[in-house]
């Protein structure tokens, strides 16, 4: 490629960026800056000066350490189940053959598409039947099953070839032995992609985890961090801080699975 | 894809059949029972914590120390979660027994039946401690509904700074509405920025302006009068001249804050009670701040105060317990303490007496907020109409008048239309019963 | 002998099957089906949670029927859709960019996703920021000469369902770009590498073999995205409160069910209004299905 070439993609790509990460990165400032510059009009783009005030003081005034525990014993049990039970579900949709099949594959498929108006109220109605009020297991036990995740998995199961299969059954292999270290390790890419995706979903999780919980002690960061916008005081700086810190695991989690997420989509779509 | 289609819609038919055998098979039972010896009182408020867990702690304690057989749990709510939890909690039989609510929710709950009627349940006694007036904020016919908590009234902030750039003197603030649109009109010239922001509360504002709104019987709506035209057209000149930002039609008290606190507008008015969240995030400005009393607006000098409330849901468990915390949670002596930690108001009469709300002689904003706002105290409402699914029917109101401001109907028509429909709202609820 | 092996392998392996699917089935119908069951009906009563629950027969369908706020919330939320071409073809740009070999282009590749992975109330609270009078988006434009007045993007009932439109384009994006990034990986090298010998121009290659080649994935993503589009929430609650402000400008179709459901208490209607909203979602899936016979999701059937 020619320099000119490379110059002209580098510049395009870092306008693109900046729009794709303004709002972010202005959070960022905003978190960094001191109480009087943080109205200031015009805006501050680079904070002066930078203070690291603002973190300390939101450790301090909540039990951001302990809703953090919370929030990792949340998301890693949420994603845990959430995988193997989609694995599980999937791997006989894809890959078996036994009366009711399309049946029940269809029958799932088509809740994405059903109303679901009452569904937060019904299913705490069980979650209380099962005696799981205010448990982490019932914050997480609704979500350890989804739709899509049971698609895209069925998907990537599809594409495995016969051979690999038919060969371990020629040396004995048992059904869930194929399953475990066959087939499994197969679609590592688009479990990496389902992984983000529950990562997501269960580290920003907001209003389900107040209603199952009756303790606030045992909220997780995304609920915790709203008290910083309470009623009678309100502080734009932490509310900042709040947002960068939930933020970034999700981007670490991001970081270390991207080539993996990337082939994971191929597989996903193209089937 | 055929498939998935027919499928859907045999899954569908399949539910729906399932659906209407369970529904035949179930109704709900509701039960109140009453047990003796030690008993828990959930408690749940709207975002209070951190900043007041000390206070908090320190009431349910004394509390329970004064009733060993109780025990309280308190719940902090973030804001904006208090709905969704409460109507789930209900639905599964997991009633929370003492609930901190604003009025109009309060109200909502009530016309549904899921609040104690506390002109039956409490005592004459516990009731007579608030100010008549924002304890029937939560009345619909005989019934009340809640005890009032603290509130907060409004007060006029004003930034010394861009007043002195715009020639004007901020010790003689604005005291009427027309001052505060002729001040607006020279800051705008001199400093280009805004004078104010008008936070638009249409039922209340005309309310407030001698506009009944709803008669006596509470069977005739009453918007279409004069006072009501002349604050409409007031208000439309001012939106269209430019002198108040067209986002003020989606503005509310936080978006009037954050411009107050940036230093881009001269003045605004808040309830006393957010005065510390400048203090906190933009000292520099508190410090340029003057405080004033609100323009005039009513001739009795009736004031509107945002009120929260206290309720007992009927799904307790322990009304009476739950009575006797709310009562005690809301007592002249609570109230004080909570004064004490922020700047809000009493609801009850022998707490507003307390010389602290008028006492000291400092220029600091909240106190003088504090001062201004202590003679108010017996001129507080907070205005409704004392029907049931009021929300519906003021919402009519509400949204003609933004259509108003935006140009789509003329303050007449507005105000015709606006109570044609309410009324026609009124008789369907009316009708129901 | 050997049959009475084959009965027997295929025996557990039915077995095997229903052994597998049986736990994830369980949590599906109890957290999934039965809660669709029982929502169903509610259409047809006055579900309010608290109160005792009436059949109503089809009064709340009449209800919606005559209901201006229903048909403004439905038509704001198929105009919503005009976002979907947007964030399709800009996706498509996006990794058509980033799909090179440079130094550090990994970086950028993530920092276009960081828009996806950020919880909705982050990027409304920094979304406000930026279309205030006095915000960022006024101020870039005002440099640049586009405006001279600072305009009113969330005020103005005209522009208000475009700003939030910008948002969800915004926060879409990354997400459909990894999509087609991954497929133009999967497209072969050579395939564009001869074309570029031949002397087709970049633009070409891009037009003629780049974008054939995706359009399974240009189904898949569009179909997602109009789903996305119609059923939009976050944004606008977020960023425009329960009613859809200013006026009624920003209502959609999911905003207005929570409003009924959870401002009004009526489950009821809301079931009702989400009842019809899923019937038109379901009926367009299974069209456009039809008339892509053809396309990448042949496969799946």
């Amino acid at each position: 490629m020619s320099k000119i070439g490379a110059f002209l993609l580098y510049t395009l790509m870092i306008i693109v960026a900046l729009i794709c990460l303004g709002p972010f990165l202005w959070l960022l400032s905003t978190s960094l800056k001191t109480g009087e510059n943080l109205y200031a009009f015009p805006p501050q783009f680079i904070p002066n000066p930078i203070t690291f005030e603002n973190y300390v003081k939101v450790f301090d005034i909540m039990p951001l350490w302990n809703y953090m525990w919370n929030t990792v014993v949340m998301t890693a049990s949420g994603v845990g189940l959430n995988i193997i039970f989609c694995l599980i579900t999937a791997y006989p949709l894809a890959r078996l053959s036994f009366p009711g099949r399309n049946f029940i594959f269809f029958a799932i498929i088509s809740t994405m598409i059903l109303p679901n108006a009452a569904g937060m109220i019904v299913n705490f109605i069980t979650i209380n039947k099962l005696g799981l009020y205010n448990s982490m297991m019932g914050v997480v036990i609704p979500s350890a099953i989804s739709v899509f995740n049971v698609f895209l998995l069925r998907q990537a199961f599809i594409t495995i070839p016969r051979e690999m299969e038919d060969s371990a059954r020629v040396d004995g292999a048992g059904e869930f032995r194929i399953f475990c270290s066959i087939m499994v390790p197969m679609i590592k890419p688009t479990i990496s992609t389902v992984l983000i995706f529950d990562f997501m979903a269960f580290w920003n999780s907001f209003l389900w985890p107040i209603i199952v919980l009756d303790d606030p002690k045992k909220y997780p960061l995304a609920p915790a961090l709203s008290y910083l916008q309470g009623s009678l005081s309100f502080n734009f700086a932490y509310i900042a801080v709040g947002t960068i810190i939930s933020i970034i695991p999700i981007i670490v989690i991001f970081l270390i699975l991207q080539k993996q997420f990337i082939n994971g989509m191929v597989g996903a779509v193209k089937g | 894809m055929k498939r998935i289609g027919r499928m859907t819609v045999m899954v569908l038919a399949v539910s729906l059949l399932l659906s209407i055998l369970a529904a035949c098979g179930s109704s709900g039972t509701k039960q109140v029972e009453d047990t003796p010896g030690p008993v828990t009182i959930n408690f749940w408020t709207i975002s209070l914590s951190p900043t007041f867990d000390d206070y908090v702690n320190a009431r349910i304690k004394k509390f329970e120390d004064a009733n060993p057989d109780i025990t309280i749990k308190w719940t902090d709510l973030p804001y904006g979660s208090m709905e969704n939890k409460l109507l789930s909690s209900i639905a599964g039989n997991q009633s929370p027994d003492v609930v901190n609510l604003n009025t109009a929710m309060a109200l909502k709950l009530a016309d549904k039946n899921a609040l104690v009627d506390l002109n039956k349940e409490a005592t004459e006694e516990q009731l007579s401690i608030y100010f008549e007036s924002l304890l029937h904020s939560a009345r619909i016919g005989d019934s009340i509904y809640a005890f009032p908590w603290y509130y907060g009234l409004g007060v006029l902030s004003l930034n010394k700074e861009i007043y002195e750039a715009a020639g004007l003197d901020p010790n003689q603030p604005p005291s009427t509405w027309e001052e505060m649109k002729e001040h607006a009109v020279i800051i705008k010239e001199k400093t280009g920025k805004y004078g104010f922001v008008p936070i638009y509360n249409p039922p209340i504002d005309l309310f407030l302006r001698g506009v009944p709104i709803i008669n006596e019987d509470k069977t005739q709506i009453i918007v279409n009068t004069p006072e009501a035209l002349e604050w409409a057209k007031w208000n439309k000149d001012l939106y269209d001249s430019g002198v108040v930002p067209k986002e003020s039609i989606t503005a509310d008290a936080g978006y009037a804050t954050d411009k107050y606190q940036g230093g881009q507008i001269a003045s605004f008015i808040t309830g006393s009670q957010f005065l510390n969240r400048i203090k906190n995030n933009a000292k520099e400005v508190y410090d340029k701040t003057v405080v004033a009393p609100i323009p005039t607006v009513s001739k009795d000098g009736k004031v509107h105060g945002g009120l929260m409330n206290v309720v007992v849901p009927t799904m307790s468990k322990h009304h009476e317990e739950a009575i006797l915390f709310a009562h005690f949670i809301t007592n002249d002596e609570s109230q004080l303490e909570f004064a004490k930690v922020v700047n809000i108001l009493p609801s009850t009469k022998e707490a507003a007496k307390d010389p602290f709300f008028t006492e000291g002689d400092s220029n600091e904003p909240e106190d003088v907020a504090r001062r201004i706002t202590a003679t108010q105290t017996d001129k507080a409402i907070d205005f409704t109409l004392g029907v049931n699914k009021e929300g519906e029917i003021l919402e009519f109101l509400w949204k003609y008048w933004k259509e108003m401001l935006l140009g789509r109907m003329t303050p007449e028509e507005m105000l015709k239309k606006a109570e044609a429909d309410m009324q026609a709202k009124l008789d369907e609820i009316l009708a129901e019963g | 002998m050997a049959k009475a092996t084959i009965t027997n392998l295929r025996k557990k392996r039915l077995i095997f099957s229903y052994a597998m699917l049986t736990p994830g089935i369980i949590v599906l119908l109890v957290f999934t089906f039965y809660p669709i069951v029982y929502g169903l009906p509610l259409a047809f009563t006055n579900y309010s949670v608290i109160e005792d629950t009436k059949w109503v027969g089809m009064a709340n369908f009449n209800r919606m029927y005559a209901d201006p706020d229903f048909w403004l919330a439905l038509q704001n939320s198929l105009l919503y859709v005009i976002c979907v071409p947007v964030i399709q073809i800009l996706a498509i740009l996006m990794a058509v960019l980033v799909n090179n070999k440079l130094r550090g282009v990994h970086f950028f590749r993530v920092a276009y996703f960081i828009p996806v992975v950020t919880s909705m109330v982050a990027a409304a609270i920094a979304w406000k920021w930026v279309y205030e009078e006095k915000g960022v988006l006024n101020y870039i434009l005002q440099a640049l000469g586009v405006i001279k007045e600072p305009v009113s993007w969330m005020a103005l009932p005209g522009i208000a369902l475009f700003a939030a439109m910008g948002v969800t384009v915004w926060k879409g994006l990354g997400y459909y770009m990894m999509i087609y990034l991954a497929g133009l990986q999967s497209v072969p090298v050579e395939l564009q590498e001869a074309a570029r010998i031949d002397g087709a121009s970049r633009w070409r290659v891009i037009w003629s073999i780049t974008i054939p080649l995706l359009q399974p994935f240009i189904l898949v993503c569009t179909i997602m995205s109009v789903m996305g589009a119609v059923r939009v929430f976050d944004e606008i609650f977020v960023m425009f409160g329960p009613k859809g402000d200013p006026a009624g400008a920003t209502l959609v179709t999911g905003v207005y069910t929570y409003k009924l459901a959870f401002i009004d208490f009526n489950f009821g209607y809301a079931a009702t209004v989400g009842l019809i909203v899923s019937l038109m979602i379901m009926i367009f899936t299974i069209l456009s299905f039809r008339f892509n016979r053809r396309g990448g999701m042949s496969y799946y059937e």
